[in-house]
């Protein structure tokens, strides 16, 4: 048992930390139709919750708004943070990162074993919040001052600081996680992958790696700042004359502003942390599928690189609005329209990966042409956003909440079931069923535009985010019917999540069974069994001899020529 | 010379196992540009890689956290600065002979690291004793430190930002050097059993490297809190 529990291996590793974003996906999603609910029907009585957590519904059984807020707090934690932070990264990166740089281990095993168990911890610290006096914080994943600084009331007391106190923890598991991914990318590598030999999914781990060692450690400084600002009474962010619960908070000297600056400067390549690996894999399966070398190779690796070097410039653009200089804004305005050429430029260099190639349309190739198609939906509103003075009126309205929800809540999300389906076989050494996949692809895909489209000319129509309704608001009135569409949009589109969830468990027991390469692909993952031996490759590690998309080659005989093989020869392929 | 057998196979992707044309038992690839079957060396064989973990680079690596982490905080102090000013707290005398302490034990910690280059192993042994003696008494100078604060009233709450600052860029530094004392004593046990040699140290310069970093923060620090106006 402790041998799974506590194990060395990175592939286990890499399982537990999938499991544990499926906890956390299913644990935030349900938060997130609570909320929907909620918000669309704000009036209705909730017999069963109001029993299990009294404090947040009043007498008639209503959910408070203090706990909707609390809702809307965790769901955005638990999601960026346990499910896409961890799964794309952390959870695909330590199963498939050695495998296909030709590696028997990750370079620090321990670390990474360390690493799992503190997110898990801080994941159990996390949800400690909802059963504490006080509830679950409700300050929003931003946590600013001066609202997460109140230490008493309901969505402000234990949890708040139980919610920093998991997020430290965090951030210092997601340091040690990204320092072994680095060095396993520089050291371990087989001889003859070089660093432009390897695929397009480790560029994106090390890209993501490189961000974390950069944003989490001021994660961690700024919510322990804040901690100290709520447990002995300092005042980093904690500004003067704040009247709580009918008392002045007089001698302190805080500056909220400056938590925003700390925490954006984190929290944009943090989302960055959480869209890179999902472009690499994403870059990777329509290559696969389309018979073709990804368009573009040596770019698509300088955009990654740019992607992340530019998320480090950009915090900014969340804060247009808080009082900073207009000049400043100008700054962090133009520098965020500039990301959007290296985004472009991976966009395209998909769109021509897939240009005149053999396309193979099984699940995993239908979710990357979503993801690639969300991905341009959700960036497109990103463009808007980044303008400061289209911000002035979009900031902080159900505009925003669309267009990350559409890059993150939905291309992010597909590109993990992209990466499920398509490593799935390697894994297990069996396939996932390609109807149940298609059926859930087509209806998310569908289901996820009907949810998130509209939320744009929500904001346009100026209604705002992390209201726990709108119904006392005339002018917001007329919208309620769009949001009814939007809630039971999604409601089938949750449900059908099922479907995922039914596919991916019985196809362990009862799936296809395939060979050690069902997708003609080229990487080193696919030369050993399905699953693979415990060391990887045997003992003997392979030669790399060419790049990792040498699909269509002409003068092969097969249209695939695998990472190992020497030359254009027809050699066994498996 | 190797005949290379062609061959063209139909993947046929319902098949259980391996598609291994070749006929031999091996498990992992073998699309290794040699024919497996007559074992002829006419090129690279693939080499069991032993999987090197150079803990320079992990040391390396890690210092970028801990100078972000750091940085972090010194801009919190800069903001408040800048933002609010504060009348500096004097600077309690331990911290002259910390400072001392601290850069001397840098200072000793190499000469052992050059002693153990020169395969003079006794002479490394007490020198990282020195080193580690020194080490401890760097925390000890911090707690006396922090005790001539208390003493005068100057506590980590909000009356004095400044006073709050030391506090915490002093605490976070200790633990940080806490870790590396570890090192040291690993070090220490190392040399005190004859573990390293000038050909076995990769321990010692880590030990070596990441005790100087946190020396050089502790300058930076040093110079943030009590010399620059």
């Amino acid at each position: 048992m402790s041998k799974y529990l506590f194990s060395l291996d990175h592939k286990v590793v890499g399982l537990q930390y999938y499991l544990l974003a499926l906890i956390a996906l299913v644990v935030a999603v349900s938060l997130s139709v609570l909320m929907r609910l909620r918000l669309t029907w704000p009036e209705d009585v909730w017999p069963l919750l109001s029993k299990l957590l009294p404090s947040a519904f009043n007498s008639a059984g209503q959910m408070t708004p203090e706990f909707y807020l609390a809702l809307m707090t965790m769901h955005g934690t638990i999601m960026v943070f346990f499910v896409l932070t961890i799964a794309p990264q952390a959870a695909f990166g330590n199963y498939f990162l050695p495998l296909q740089i030709g590696a028997n281990k990750m370079a620090a095993p321990r670390i990474g074993q360390t690493s799992f168990w503190l997110t898990a911890i801080a994941f159990c610290i996390l949800i400690m919040a909802f059963f504490v006096a006080g509830g679950a914080p409700l300050a929003g994943w931003t946590a600013y001052p001066p609202l997460s600084t109140i230490t008493s009331g309901t969505g402000h007391a234990r949890g708040m600081d139980l919610w920093l106190i998991s997020l430290s923890v965090f951030s210092f598991a997601a340091i040690l996680n990204s320092l072994n991914f680095m060095a396993t990318i520089l050291e371990n590598r087989a001889s003859g992958m070089k660093l432009m030999r390897m695929p397009l999914t480790c560029w994106g781990w090390l890209a993501t790696a490189m961000i974390s060692l950069l944003a989490f450690p001021v994660l961690l400084a700024a919510g322990l700042l804040l901690l100290l600002d709520r447990l002995i009474g300092t005042d980093f962010f904690t500004p003067n004359g704040m009247i709580v619960n009918g008392q002045i908070l007089e001698l302190k000297k805080g500056i909220p502003i400056l938590w925003q600056h700390l925490f954006w400067f984190f929290g944009h390549p943090e989302v960055y942390l959480a869209i890179l690996p999902g472009m690499g894999v994403v870059s990777h399966i329509l290559s696969t599928f389309s018979r073709k070398p990804v368009f573009g190779y040596r770019t698509m690796v300088w955009a990654t690189l740019a992607i992340a070097l530019l998320g480090f410039l950009v915090w900014g653009h969340h804060m247009f609005i808080a009082g900073i200089s207009p000049y400043l804004s100008m700054t962090f305005s133009f520098l965020t329209l500039t990301i959007a050429i290296p985004s472009a430029i991976k966009t395209l260099n998909w769109l021509g990966t897939l240009w005149g190639g053999k396309l193979r349309l099984a699940t995993p190739m239908l979710y990357s042409i979503g993801f690639v198609s969300l991905f341009i939906t959700g960036g497109l509103g990103g463009i808007f956003l980044g303008q400061s003075s289209l911000d002035i009126y979009l900031h902080d309205t159900y505009f925003v909440v669309g267009h990350f929800h559409l890059i993150m809540g939905s291309a992010a999300i597909f590109a993990i079931f992209a990466a499920t389906a398509f490593w799935f076989p390697k894994v297990f050494g069996r396939q996932m069923n390609e109807d149940l996949g298609k059926v859930h692809f087509f209806i998310t895909f569908i289901g996820v535009y009907a949810i998130f489209l509209p939320m744009h000319f929500l904001g346009i129509a100026a209604n705002p985010r992390r209201y726990a309704e709108i119904s006392q608001f005339i002018y917001l009135n007329q919208l309620q019917p769009l949001h009814k569409f939007i809630t039971i949009a999604m409601l089938i589109t949750v449900n059908v999540q099922l479907l995922f969830f039914i596919n991916l468990i019985t196809s362990i027991f009862v799936g296809k069974k395939v060979n050690n390469n069902p997708w003609q692909a080229t990487t080193l993952e696919w030369t050993v069994n399905s699953p693979p031996p415990e060391n990887n490759f045997n003992g003997e590690v392979p030669n790399v001899y060419r790049g990792a998309y040498d699909f269509s080659v002409p003068g092969a005989t097969e249209d695939f020529l695998m990472q190992t093989q020497a030359d254009n020869e027809p050699l066994v392929n498996q | 010379m190797a005949m290379v057998k062609t061959e063209i196979k139909q993947i046929d992707p319902t098949s259980n196992g391996n598609n291994n044309v070749g006929g031999d038992n091996y498990s992992g690839g073998d699309n290794n540009g040699n024919n497996n079957n007559d074992g002829s060396n006419n090129n690279d064989k693939a080499q069991p890689k032993k999987a090197k973990t150079s803990p320079m680079l992990f040391l390396s690596l890690a210092m970028i956290p801990i100078v972000m982490f750091f940085g972090a905080i010194v801009f919190v102090y800069l903001a408040h600065e800048l933002n609010r000013g504060w009348t500096p707290i004097r600077m309690p005398s331990a911290i002259v002979l910390s400072t001392i302490v601290l850069i001397s034990s840098s200072f000793t910690l190499e000469i052992a690291r050059k002693k153990l280059k020169a395969k003079l192993l006794e002479n490394f042994k007490q020198w990282i004793m020195v080193s580690t003696f020194l080490g401890i008494t760097f925390f000890a100078t911090q707690l006396v430190a922090w005790k001539q604060l208390i003493a005068k009233g100057v506590y980590m709450e909000a009356v004095n930002p400044h006073a709050t600052f030391f506090y915490i860029l002093t605490s976070a530094h200790a633990l940080h050097l806490l870790g590396g004392l570890v090192g040291l004593c690993y070090v220490l046990f190392g040399a005190i059993y004859y573990r390293f040699n000038a050909d076995r140290r990769s321990a010692v310069d880590v030990a070596t490297v990441y005790w100087h970093f946190m020396d050089g923060l502790w300058i930076f620090l040093f110079l943030l809190l009590f010399v620059w106006k």
